[in-house]
């Protein structure tokens, strides 16, 4: 017994996926890498105009290619996940925000190397999540090494895994050459990929070149691929929620089908961030009740082909400085990961994802703890049901004193009092924004992340200094 | 042995707690030990800890039940050992005529239990003349009367009347609760006490006995 939002029947799910292979195979998508359409051709598809025509047993074949199980490694194997993994999803940090709201003075700014680091120790210490993307981007570091300058601050200053943006072929092979230092060579980082790259197609139906290079070398490299498809309702998706879901589903296996034709053992999520556009202003619009519904729709469809998925949900998008909008929080929360996706980023986002909290992060892990809840699974079994008991009791009787109510109710029913937890504890002081600013504060001062061994942090220094040089040119 | 009676209680477990009082009653240990250094102790700990926010209302009351289980061995050794004792009070309580809701008032009822009351539990749909019979025949020092109905509330009133014409106003305590019920109302009807949850209840119960 749990909770499951779903929102395609079965029979939905196979017209969504019937439409796909008719999308794939007669409008084709857009490769705007010469390399990648050559590399595609030689695989059977039709390559006519940097338009690439996929035939329908070309991508059944790709698909039952698919990674069912994928390894995140990470830089110490006691935060290794394997997904899908435990009962929950796995959270991570939201991603590559170039603004940070300021923890002291409380204004939005431009991140820089500093914050991504603070961020990185932050999320090292909280159990919640479960792996890093790098929240801010260092855009203190020239332009070209941004990406690479995140993974390397993020390889250092937490321990788990990371994913990590990247936008470039020439980036990704810097991420490449950094990781299997870390991992001990390239042959190793394949089955212990220290880092996961994003690389996004953009919608519609396009690879642009730099993501799509990117997207290839990541596979080669044996590095899992993450989408993270963006279709917009209305302005570059249909404006309805089915053809949504196949302009979704379309970008979803067109980008296996690449990473599979560089290297049948390469692995992707089904990753997506996708949400109804405001037809008013043309600007995404997370708050709509449609965002949670398509993810739920993407969630299915990755069950269907069995890839392992992922969305970027659940961000509170505002500090919570009461008990309602902590509460409305937790709701939200819950419901997008009803949808049972394996991984989620989401964590201390702010304004889209354009911007960053800590004390968000901080606040956002605690609602996620609470949001738990209600992802639990009851049993279902003679104990559980305790026909025994209801007739025992009888009609108009009552429960409070039986033996089968003592020893289940902890379990099944919620008695986790609010000063259980750090930030919503009413004996402390101040709002809860000003709690989570203690405890940011508190584990920046306190929270000891392990260094890297001093041989490998040389050679790390060595490639980015490289690096530097190189991509500066 | 003391403290294994004690533990028992503390984990509702009525019938090992039946075992141990029957078992030291064999072995000639003195009810009223048994009585205050196990079972007194035993369920104010439980008091305790449900104060703390520790406890949950099922562990509070399957340690109410426990003690009972236990009270109903030792009461008979004291009384055939001709030991003085007294009960923190006696409660008679009831939902009302016309009202079928049980477990708030059992609720309460366990809770006085549980905190050492002698409870007369007179179950639901309990008419007027009933409670008068039995304010007449156990003369409590509480009257708990319950109800959950704006359509039954009204029969607090009658209650309160009809003890008022028998002459018993003044002999006993009568306390109103229910969903529905306010303290405005409890004054208006010329209640002596209202109590909002079962931990109130408990709590005016005591400071009226002592």
């Amino acid at each position: 017994m749990r909770s499951v939002l779903n929102l395609l029947s079965n029979d939905e799910i196979e017209r969504i996926h019937e439409a796909s292979l008719q999308v794939l195979e007669k409008t084709g998508i857009a490769v705007h890498s010469e390399k990648v359409c050559n590399l595609l051709a030689r695989h059977g598809a039709i390559h006519e105009n940097g338009r690439v025509k996929i035939p329908r047993k070309m991508v059944e074949e790709k698909i039952n290619l698919a990674c069912r199980i994928i390894n995140l490694a990470a830089r110490e194997p006691q935060f290794n996940l394997t997904v899908p993994g435990g009962p929950m999803p796995y959270n991570a940090t939201s991603g590559y925000s170039p603004f940070v709201r300021d923890l002291e003075y409380g204004i939005t700014r431009s991140s820089n190397r500093h914050d991504l680091k603070q961020f990185s120790i932050i999320a090292d210490y909280l159990d919640a999540v479960a792996f890093f993307w790098p929240i801010v981007m260092p855009c203190d570091e020239p332009v070209q090494l941004e990406e690479l300058s995140a993974l390397d601050i993020s390889f250092r200053n937490q321990r788990k895994h990371v994913q990590c943006s990247c936008s470039s072929e020439a980036t990704a092979r810097w991420q490449v050459r950094l990781a299997a230092i870390l991992a001990g060579g390239e042959d190793k980082l394949r089955s212990k990929p220290v880092f996961s790259g994003v690389s996004s197609p953009v919608s519609p139906l396009t690879f642009e070149h730099n993501a799509v290079d990117a997207m290839v070398v990541l596979a080669e490299a044996g590095i899992p691929v993450v989408p993270m498809t963006m279709a917009l309702s209305g302005t570059t998706a249909p404006a309805t929620m089915a053809g949504t879901l196949l302009m979704t589903n379309v970008e979803e296996l067109a980008t296996l089908i690449i990473i599979k034709c560089a290297n049948p053992e390469a692995a992707m999520f089904y990753a997506s961030d996708i949400a109804p556009s405001d037809l008013k202003t043309g600007v995404v619009n997370y708050l709509s009740p449609e965002y949670p519904l398509l993810a739920a729709g993407c969630a299915q469809m990755a069950r269907f082909y069995k890839l392992p998925s992922m969305v970027s949900h659940g961000s509170s998008e505002e500090l919570p400085h009461d008990l309602p909008s902590l509460e409305r929080n937790i709701l939200k929360v819950a419901m997008s990961m009803m949808t049972r996706t394996d991984l989620s980023a989401w964590l201390g986002c702010l304004d889209s994802a354009l911007n960053a909290s800590l004390i968000n992060l901080v606040m956002d892990v605690e609602i996620c703890e609470q949001a738990f809840s209600y992802l639990r699974q009851f049993e279902v079994n003679d104990d559980t049901l305790a026909p025994d008991v209801i007739d025992a009791v009888g009609p108009g009787g009552h429960y409070l004193a039986q033996k089968h109510t003592l020893k289940h109710f902890r379990q099944e029913l919620w008695t986790k009092r609010l000063k259980d937890t750090i930030i919503l504890d009413r004996s402390g002081t101040g709002s809860f924004a000003e709690r989570a600013k203690h405890k940011v504060k508190e584990i920046l001062a306190n929270h000891h992340v392990p260094s890297i061994e001093a041989e490998t942090l040389q050679e790390m220094d060595k490639l980015m200094q490289q690096a530097r040089r190189e991509l500066q040119q | 042995m003391f403290e294994e009676i004690k533990k028992a209680i503390l984990e509702g477990e009525e019938e090992i707690t039946r075992d141990l009082v029957q078992k030291a009653i064999d072995a000639g240990i003195a009810p009223l030990d048994l009585l205050n250094k196990a079972c007194i102790p035993g369920v104010e700990r439980a008091g305790e800890l449900f104060e703390a926010e520790e406890f949950y209302l099922p562990e509070l009351i399957t340690a109410g039940e426990a003690t009972r289980a236990a009270m109903d061995i030792i009461v008979p050794a004291l009384q055939s050992s001709n030991t003085e004792w007294k009960r923190v009070g006696k409660v008679v309580i009831g939902t009302v005529e016309g009202d079928m809701h049980d477990i708030g008032k059992s609720i309460v009822s366990s809770m006085l239990t549980a905190s050492g009351f002698d409870v007369i539990d007179l179950g639901i749909d309990v008419s007027a003349a009933r409670f008068i019979e039995e304010v007449k025949k156990e003369v409590p020092g509480i009257l708990g009367l319950s109800a959950l109905l704006t359509s039954t509330m009204k029969r607090q009133q009658d209650i309160i009347e009809a003890l008022a014409e028998a002459g018993l106003k003044n002999k006993v305590k009568v306390l109103v609760g229910g969903a529905p019920v306010t303290r405005e109302w409890a004054e208006s009807i010329g209640a002596d006490g209202y109590a909002e949850d079962a931990v109130a209840a408990v709590k005016l119960a005591k400071s009226i006995v002592s």
